[in-house]
């Protein structure tokens, strides 16, 4: 994922054993890094991405239900969250219109030649959703995992308080503290590079990196949702933002203006 | 007279990895050095010989108080470059096309001698018993006994005898070794080197002169020069050497005219293998029908490389990442008893780093390959009447095992140096 994953437990249990659950993450997110890369030739997704149109791939559950979700996310954020990309940027097709889904089989295939898929946008969120099913299993209850510092989760509390206190700060520095305990948030925004903004969220439709707000800040339960939710925020108009909140629960949200 | 290499290094002030050095290494290596304006001549106005002359136009114009007294080449349309090259920098100069006349003549504190390699040893001699320092192009001479008895003459007449090794005086090479010979790459196993390079290495000669061809291609002929081991592997074999503080003990070779066999009779591609009493061997190869790898020095040692030309340092065991700045925080936190908030999504807020380890630079103030720093050097040493005995040393050593490397490719044979040649 091309990320950095930190991961900070705490416990006044000497029983616990924070080195296992953690390689357990390592596992994990390595695993699903093998399925949903579009760069390694062993992944799910690398095999997709270069099938023929009508032959079908066998898939994982993972990937055959991320992208259902998927599907359903593109319908519930009006197309602008979408997995896929053509050819041509000129092309528009819904996500499932792309797809076909071979249920007795578990096997996917592309109905549309060129078709792409990127997990870029909702991979790290996939991953924190299963990081956080291994801290249940282990019953860890303190904990603060970033991936990248864009992609959050919070079990329990900071050990000197009652909650995990993260400030979510923008380009004016104006800060808004905010308390986790068992939450989700992601960020999205300009990736800073060279001293330079670089826009990184492709229009669905138009296929233009233009983004309508310098930072979306969501926070949630889901870390999945949450990151479709930063991502599609980025390019929805003001009245496409007010329909999509409506569509998910989320408990907080920031959008800084360019 | 002499100074040693531990001394060099000590006074040059280089404080390890990234520390600013002085602009001048050799204006701390050489205190209270005096205001005699120094006067150097050029002998050898080709290509190289301009590039030297050039880079001590800028230091006069500088204000490095010295002057340029004379030049001097027998090829005529070089010597006319060189005097555009002064105008330019507008410095008068006095020409000649005799080595011998300008020595008699304009009797210069210090010549630069960058004629080709045959010529070397003739001209340095007749210097150094004239009483002129000297500073010769790599390598040193065609032969073995020439090379010797430079050396001797030196030693005899007391004057300078610097060869052109300009990483000696690299800033970046500087803190390289320093770094390495306090342990930093650990035990070194192996040095590589190679330099590559793509096109023929010869020069146009004028349709209606061919009797120029030996003349103005001389690396290409045995007579005159020994080719890439000469030209272009010296150098790099002087920097295997400094590394490993040693000579070499033995060396095997092969080479061959692969590519252009056009009348050439230096081999244009060669590969030889140094062994070094402790066990380090130094692996080299060069050729010049592919340039894709370029030119490296590669010091490996068991825990860490530096690979010198491209200014980088490997690690073996790469440095764990640094958790991000809000994290690195939440931990001090923690340890410190404190709660406060964990900063995200800042100005300085990087979401993206990835886990990629490409090394890191040696030493990033250098600007140039230490070319004017050596010029800069010799110009000191000229004020001082001092030599830098371990710098001699260095240029010697590499010259004579070029020329072994020579006799060991053409001969099949492992050679070892000959007693007489052990200084």
């Amino acid at each position: 994922m091309n990320s950095r994953l930190d991961v900070v437990f705490w416990s006044y249990n000497e029983m616990d054993n924070f080195v296992a659950t953690f390689r357990s993450i390592q596992q994990v997110v390595a695993d699903i890094e093998l399925k949903l890369s579009k760069f390694n030739p062993k992944a799910e997704v690398f095999q997709l991405n270069i099938n023929q149109i009508g032959s079908h791939i066998e898939v994982s559950p993972l990937v055959w239900d991320n992208l259902y979700k998927c599907v359903e996310y593109n319908k519930k954020t009006m197309g602008l969250f979408d997995i896929a990309y053509g050819s041509s940027s000129k092309e528009s097709y819904q996500l499932q219109e792309r797809l076909h889904f071979d249920e007795s089989n578990k096997i996917i295939g592309y109905k549309i030649a060129g078709t792409q898929l990127d997990f870029g946008g909702i991979g790290k969120g996939i991953a924190l959703k299963e990081v956080a099913n291994i801290l249940d299993k282990d019953g860890v209850e303190n904990a603060f995992v970033s991936f990248g510092g864009s992609s959050i989760l919070t079990r329990g509390r900071h050990p000197h308080g009652d909650y995990w206190p993260l400030t979510l700060t923008d380009e004016d520095s104006q800060q808004d503290e905010v308390k986790l305990n068992h939450h989700a948030v992601s960020i999205s925004g300009f990736h800073i590079r060279d001293g330079r903004k670089e826009s990184h969220v492709v229009h669905p439709y138009s296929g233009e990196m233009r983004h309508r707000h310098q930072m979306v800040q969501v926070i949630g339960q889901c870390p999945v949702e949450a990151e479709v939710l930063s991502t599609s925020l980025m390019l929805a108009k003001e009245e496409e933002q007010q329909e999509i909140l409506s569509r998910f629960e989320i408990e907080k949200i920031k959008m800084v203006p360019l | 007279m002499g100074e040693s290499r531990r001394d060099f290094l000590r006074k040059i002030a280089i404080a390890g990895a990234g520390a600013a050095m002085v602009a001048n290494p050799f204006g701390q290596a050489f205190a209270a050095g005096g205001n005699k304006k120094v006067r150097i001549a050029v002998i050898g106005t080709g290509g190289r010989g301009r590039l030297l002359l050039e880079h001590l136009l800028i230091i006069i114009k500088e204000g490095g108080n010295c002057e340029i007294s004379a030049i001097c080449d027998n090829y005529q349309p070089s010597l006319d470059m060189a005097v555009k090259l002064c105008v330019k920098y507008k410095s008068k100069v006095n020409t000649f096309s005799d080595y011998r006349k300008l020595l008699k003549d304009n009797v210069p504190d210090g010549v630069v001698i960058a004629t080709p390699l045959h010529q070397h040893a003739h001209i340095t001699i007749d210097s150094m018993n004239a009483g002129i320092h000297v500073l010769v192009e790599k390598s040193m001479a065609r032969t073995l006994d020439d090379v010797k008895a430079m050396y001797d003459v030196h030693k005899q007449t007391g004057s300078v005898l610097m060869v052109g090794h300009q990483r000696l005086f690299s800033k970046r090479y500087l803190n390289a070794m320093d770094r390495i010979h306090k342990g930093e790459l650990g035990e070194i196993g192996q040095v590589r080197a190679y330099w590559h390079r793509n096109k023929n290495w010869r020069r146009k000669v004028p349709k209606d002169k061919p009797e120029l061809e030996r003349q103005i291609n001389w690396r290409l002929y045995k007579e005159y020069s020994a080719g890439l081991l000469t030209e272009l592997m010296s150098h790099q074999l002087q920097v295997a050497n400094w590394a490993l503080e040693q000579v070499p003990v033995s060396v095997t070779g092969t080479g061959s005219i692969r590519y252009w066999n056009d009348g050439r009779e230096v081999n244009d591609n060669i590969a030889a293998i140094f062994s070094y009493a402790d066990g380090t061997q130094f692996i080299y190869d060069s050729m010049t029908s592919n340039k894709k790898y370029g030119c490296e020095e590669q010091i490996m040692g068991h825990k860490a490389t530096m690979e010198l030309e491209t200014n980088k340092l490997i690690l073996e065991k790469p440095p764990k990442p640094k958790p991000a700045p809000g994290i690195a925080q939440l931990i001090s936190d923690i340890k410190k008893d404190t709660f406060q908030s964990i900063p995200v999504g800042g100005a300085s807020w990087a979401p993206e780093t990835a886990l990629k380890y490409n090394g890191e630079p040696i030493y990033n103030s250098q600007k140039g390959d230490g070319t004017k720093e050596e010029l800069l050097g010799f110009v000191d040493c000229i004020r001082q009447g001092k030599n830098i005995d371990w710098v001699t040393a260095e240029g010697y050593n590499t010259s004579i095992w070029s020329l072994l490397t020579e006799q060991a490719i053409d001969t099949g044979q492992k050679l070892t140096m000959p007693e007489k040649y052990i200084i």
